[in-house]
């Protein structure tokens, strides 16, 4: 999987030109959907939409594959926990304690789908804009200031994060520690000579950071400007309301007696 | 009750959260069934967070879980109620050691705070995670109700191993360092206890 900073990869194309509020809307709005629908054939509609997305936002292969690998082993253990542990409706199969049913299967094809819906949702909001935007999109939703600092904060460490880890890894490894091979106790043991630095390295880096949050002011009660703000079009403003409006009329469908049995 | 936000907690809840993630990150590549590793990282860092910082190392584990939750394929929806339960995990050993005040040290320098760790941390600690997450992916619907006790057993695992394996040497070699800093937090909101 790629470093976490390092999904963003710029692209001209029409969805990244997109505000980045819309930009965050759209998929929580399709993982939302992807919670609402329980049935094969409209979650596979949701797994559907985001590829094509995915697509329209021209969101390199290489980032999509980091986070499609991850299906490889949840895909077919969703199904099988399904398929032996949910029994509902007719009896497909039965051999000693094992009992497939109509219903267990039905709910392990939908839940395979949510999952990937979700899954390649993930790099449908990460792969499209930079960290920056990201927080500036939580902004413009009128998270607190506090909490966005602190998750724009957050997120600027994790490259920092991934860098002393990288040079720890390579320090140890040139000791002649192999922290790749052997069993996993004793790769686990060995996990602890990375943490325990990478630890000590960050906590004497945060007295310096916490001198430089409570010396420019940010806890300051003053109202904020900032210097880059979304701004929104008309096309965010369509976008925004037909994927709000598409989770709350699906909801509302799902609950209905006449379209209720389709959805879930 | 003291209570304290100020740059130093913000810090502290942004690099806890910061940590987690990456651990999370790190552990997401030895996953064995959905939201269970044979090993987990960064159940080391919400323990030994939440005993060195209180409340404020916790809450970087709640937020560590909903950007971490990422790399597991699992929906921000999921990490908001998730990451209660993973900043639980952490709270049950910090608040027994901030309860019992000097009777028990945090660096676990003595035998009854090695033992009284490895019960509430490693095991009862990791046990109510392991329970409470997967009631979260049956809330969610993505894990079947009885599937429960097949996940518990992997999630506990890999989160007690951590907390043994990890959590010990960091609170047993990191404490004397971390209480040297101004970030240390005697009590559970506050760097100082109030005084009497």
């Amino acid at each position: 999987m790629p470093a976490f900073s390092t999904f963003y990869v710029p692209r001209d194309v029409a969805y990244r030109r997109l505000a980045a509020p819309t930009k965050l809307l759209l998929p929580l709005a399709l993982m939302t959907l992807a919670f609402v629908v329980q049935d094969p054939a409209a979650n596979l509609v949701v797994a559907l939409a985001v590829v094509g997305l995915l697509r329209l936002a021209a969101v390199p292969w290489r980032i999509v594959r980091g986070f499609a690998s991850v299906l490889v082993t949840l895909v077919p253990l969703v199904v099988v926990l399904w398929t032996l542990f949910y029994r509902s409706g007719d009896l497909l199969l039965a051999v000693g304690p094992v009992h497939v049913t109509v219903g267990g299967l039905t709910r392990s094809v939908a839940t395979a789908f949510r999952v990937i819906s979700i899954v390649l949702a993930v790099p449908l909001l990460l792969g499209v804009m930079p960290q920056q935007d990201l927080v500036a999109a939580l902004r413009w939703f009128r998270l607190p200031y506090v909490l966005c600092f602190t998750l724009a904060l957050a997120l600027r460490m994790i490259p920092q994060l991934e860098r002393d880890l990288a040079t720890i890894r390579d320090a140890q490894r040139s000791r002649g520690i192999e922290l790749d091979r052997g069993s996993l106790l004793l790769r686990a043991r060995r996990l602890a000579m990375v943490v325990l630095p990478l630890m000590t390295v960050s906590i004497a880096r945060l007295e310096t950071l916490a001198r430089v949050v409570e010396s420019r002011g940010v806890l300051g009660a003053r109202r904020r400007t900032f210097y880059r703000r979304p701004r929104p079009r008309v096309v965010d403003v369509v976008v925004m309301t037909a994927s709000i409006a598409s989770v709350g009329v699906t909801w509302l469908l799902a609950r209905s007696p006449t379209w209720g049995p389709y959805l879930r | 009750m003291r209570f304290e936000f100020g740059p130093r907690q913000v810090v502290i809840v942004a690099l806890g959260t910061a940590l987690y993630a990456v651990m999370n990150w790190l552990s997401a590549s030895f996953q064995t069934v959905p939201g269970a590793t044979l090993i987990f990282p960064a159940t080391a860092v919400a323990i030994s967070f939440s005993m060195w910082f209180g409340f404020w190392g916790a809450l970087g584990a709640y937020f560590g879980t909903i950007i971490g939750n990422f790399a597991w394929g699992t929906a921000v929806h999921v990490g908001i109620t998730g990451g209660v339960h993973d900043m639980i995990e952490g709270l049950i050993p910090a608040l027994v050691f901030y309860a019992a005040g000097d009777r028990l040290r945090r660096d676990l320098g003595d035998a009854r705070s090695l033992v009284t760790y490895v019960i509430v941390g490693v095991v009862i600690g990791t046990g109510v995670n392991a329970f409470l997450g997967n009631l979260n992916y049956v809330l969610w619907g993505l894990q079947p109700f009885n599937a429960i006790w097949a996940g518990l057993w992997t999630w506990w695992l890999g989160d007690a191993i951590a907390a043994a394996v990890l959590g010990i040497p960091l609170l047993r070699f990191l404490t004397p360092f971390v209480e040297r800093t101004t970030l240390y937090h005697e009590a559970f909101f506050a760097r100082r206890r109030a005084l009497a």
